[in-house]
């Protein structure tokens, strides 16, 4: 007997993949959508100075271009824990496509050295009467004590899109989010319109979404997974030939990569000449790897077959072996620690009885799966 | 899950994928009766009940087991396992070995004609087999070009000519000290196998299959006198279908082998009648090891005996066959819930058999529908956060 793998069908299976991964997208974008939802105000006008003494106006310098907007004042623009740790959110953002513009109260060595280290494309702009600082709630004319530093994600048409404070309590987010907000703002600014009059957005549902998300990807967790596969065709035999398969996985995450155990009930319904039916146990070992925002995830198992029904070439208890390979999974959250995950197309082999005349099941299944993680650090 | 919830489950998927049934009489499926099975295995004394009709040839089964007891049962996996098989389906599991292995033969011989071994929805071979126009004679139908008239002629010519062919085969094999033959045969899970079969109670399956189609493809009068023979592959053929130059259609309904019904009844009897004779002339062949057949087709002159005259425009002069046979023609046949996405009928061209392909298609629904229905969820989804961002 031969077994060739189909390459026709390998292409249908790519194909499929990104159309998993073109829907993943999709959804992503969907929640920047949202977040659009977040208002926000009008860079101040008024003049800054250049660090060659020139004049310009702050809107002019934001104009036409995404910019991660940085206000600090020179004595706390040194210290990271002050600032919030910028530095190593600016290469992040520049990647984004985002210019830099720090417009600080004194120019010195220390400020252009550590703008220079920041960003070869800084701007670097002076407020020395702190008045820029001042219309953007940041100055002390109130007589309160002003901010020291704060950060600003700004459209190309001057719209504050995003706050970021180091010293605000305001908004207990963390620069992983700003990187987040960076890019789903950027990615859907065009099709929404920011509404003026905030400075510090509430935490938006779809933020806290990706979060959720990102939290059931990386978590060192324990999960645990129910599933049902299915198909109605027998690739090897080009047969109709529906098949079922509950299952259930449980294992644990370290980080991205996961290892699980499998249980699974397989069931298949053969229509040769009567209806017969076929049940093989599966008992296996698996490994997964999620990742865009956890949106993905892949996953291989393997493990024995154990023949459950009696053949008319093989005793009921025969132990062969099975694979499965779930290229691509996408996963939606369910509430905070649920994700409902579709696999459109995995490749599920099946080989109950591996010696004389084998018994092999080979399909594409459709599987849908609720995963409950079991909470971080266990 | 019970044997009605497999069904109907079955039955809601097939509308995607099935065809019609095979053209004869029908042979055992998840949807047909097993008529080619238990007629034949009735000529030999073990059919189910109502096909029980005396006598049986009981002399030429005992000189097939004789001879498969002499020659041994082969003893591989796959040939036991047909033999499981089919003991299991008709309950001869208190019969002895050879006797089961002749049964086993002569039950996979009918078969073979209609699906070579292959599984009933195994499409592509299944139907491939059905439209090739040099396989319609094994079946008593017209050939393409079997036009008008004389196509009744050509075709009755045609079918005994394969008879013919295989009586030969057998009489002239007998003497042979190897009589066990490979055949293909699709078991359920496992697939397509190699089993060994006795070749003279197999090719008696295939030469009996024959007769027995030539009371469910011909429109015969009350004398059993064949009036037309029928045509499949121009039947399931979309368009220019004329009954006067094709010949009747094949009938879903003549295929059936209802013994409660008096037609169906009067019918199999005639044929049962006939069969016995030539088994039992085949008998007394091998028997005096001759291959002198003209015994045989004397009676194969009465089984196809064929009276002209009767047609289309005189409504082959008011037959019963002929009412009975329209009460369920053979239609063209389209997978796709019946929305012409896919038309299967491909014999029109007569460059030979076109078999549709509902791998692909399969294939194609699996994929399409699961993005889909992610699709539509996500909208869903993003219309209800949309909607509470909102609101």
């Amino acid at each position: 007997m031969t077994f060739i793998y189909p390459r026709r069908k390998l292409r249908i299976l790519v194909i499929a993949s990104w159309l998993t991964l073109a829907m993943a997208f999709v959804e992503t974008g969907s929640n920047a959508f949202a977040l659009n939802k977040v208002v926000g105000d009008t860079v101040a006008t008024g003049d800054l100075q250049t660090v060659d003494g020139k004049t310009v106006s702050l809107k002019s310098a934001v104009a036409d271009q995404f910019t991660l907007l940085v206000f600090s004042r020179t004595s706390t623009l040194i210290s990271e824990h002050d600032n919030g740790y910028f530095r190593q959110l600016v290469p992040q953002l520049s990647f984004l496509n985002y210019q830099i513009v720090l417009v600080t109260d004194e120019l010195n060595e220390t400020t252009q050295t550590i703008a220079n280290s920041v960003s070869r494309n800084a701007r670097i702009l002076i407020d020395p009467k702190q008045k820029i600082f001042a219309e953007m709630g940041l100055g002390d004319g109130s007589g309160q004590t002003p901010e020291a530093h704060a950060l600003y994600l700004v459209s190309p048409k001057g719209k504050i899109l995003f706050q970021y404070s180091s010293v605000s309590d305001a908004i207990p987010l963390s620069g992983e989010v700003l990187i987040l907000a960076a890019r789903v703002y950027r990615d859907s600014y065009e099709s929404e319109e920011i509404r003026p009059g905030f400075l510090f957005p509430s935490p938006d549902d779809s933020v806290i979404d990706l979060l959720k998300q990102h939290d059931i990807a990386n978590s060192n967790s324990y999960f645990i997974s129910a599933y049902v596969g299915g198909t109605a065709y027998e690739a090897r035999q080009g047969l109709f030939m529906p098949r079922w398969s509950p299952g259930l996985e449980a294992g644990r995450r370290f980080g991205r990569t996961g290892v699980f155990l499998r249980a699974a009930y397989d069931e298949s319904f053969d229509f040769t000449q009567e209806v017969k039916k076929l049940e093989v146990y599966d008992l296996g070992v698996g490994i997964d790897h999620v990742f865009l925002y956890g949106r993905i995830r892949s996953s291989a198992a393997l493990g024995i077959a154990i023949l459950g029904t009696q053949t008319d070439f093989d005793e009921r208890g025969t132990i062969g072996w099975f694979a499965e390979v779930r290229p691509l999974s996408y996963r939606i959250p369910v509430f905070k620690t649920r994700v409902l995950e579709l696999t459109p197309l995995s490749i599920n082999l099946s080989i109950p009885v591996a010696r004389g005349i084998p018994l092999i099941l080979f399909s594409y299944f459709t599987t849908a799966s609720l995963e409950f993680s079991l909470g971080r650090n266990l | 899950m019970t044997r009605a919830m497999t069904l109907r489950l079955f039955l809601s998927l097939s509308l995607l994928t099935y065809a019609a049934p095979a053209p004869a009489f029908q042979i055992l499926s998840f949807v047909t009766e097993p008529c080619h099975e238990n007629i034949t295995l009735g000529l030999v004394g073990y059919g189910a009940p109502e096909f029980q009709i005396a006598p049986a040839s009981t002399s030429l089964l005992n000189r097939l087991v004789a001879k498969a007891a002499q020659q041994g049962v082969p003893n591989d996996p796959a040939t036991f396992a047909i033999l499981k098989e089919m003991s299991a389906r008709f309950h001869w599991n208190d019969l002895d070995l050879p006797t089961r292995y002749v049964l086993t033969s002569l039950v996979a011989g009918v078969r073979a004609p209609d699906t070579k071994g292959f599984a009933i929805l195994d499409i592509d071979h299944i139907r491939g087999n059905h439209l090739d126009d040099s396989a319609q004679a094994r079946h008593m139908l017209r050939k393409r070009t079997n036009d008008g008239a004389d196509g009744n002629v050509s075709a009755i010519a045609q079918t005994r000519s394969e008879v013919s062919g295989l009586m030969n085969s057998i009489l002239s094999n007998y003497g042979s000290p190897n009589l066990i033959r490979s055949q293909s045969w699709t078991f359920p899970f496992y697939g397509e196998q190699d089993v060994h079969l006795l070749s003279t109670a197999f090719d008696l399956g295939q030469l009996i299959h024959s007769v027995e189609d030539s009371y469910s493809h011909a429109i015969r009068d009350d004398q059993f006198k064949i009036l037309a023979v029928a045509n499949y592959i121009e039947a399931i053929k979309e368009g220019d279908k004329d009954d006067d130059r094709d010949g009747p259609p094949h009938s879903e309904r003549l295929d059936r082998c209802n013994m409660n019904d008096s037609f169906d009844s009067l019918r199999i009897r005639e044929l049962h009648r006939q069969a016995i004779r030539v088994f039992n002339e085949i008998d007394n062949l091998l028997a005096a090891n001759s291959q002198n057949n003209a015994t045989v087709e004397a009676i194969l002159d009465d089984i196809f005996a064929y009276t002209p005259g009767c047609n289309n425009s005189n409504d082959y002069c008011g037959s019963e066959w002929i009412q009975k046979s329209r009460e369920d023609i053979s239609k063209p046949y389209k997978l796709g819930l019946n929305c012409g996405l896919i038309k299967t009928v491909s014999a029109s061209n007569g460059d030979g058999p076109s078999a549709p392909t509902p791998a692909p298609l399969m294939m194609l629904i699996m994929l399409l529908s699961a993005p889909l229905a992610v699709s539509y969820f996500l909208r869903s989804r993003s219309r209800r956060e949309s909607a509470i961002l909102r609101n």
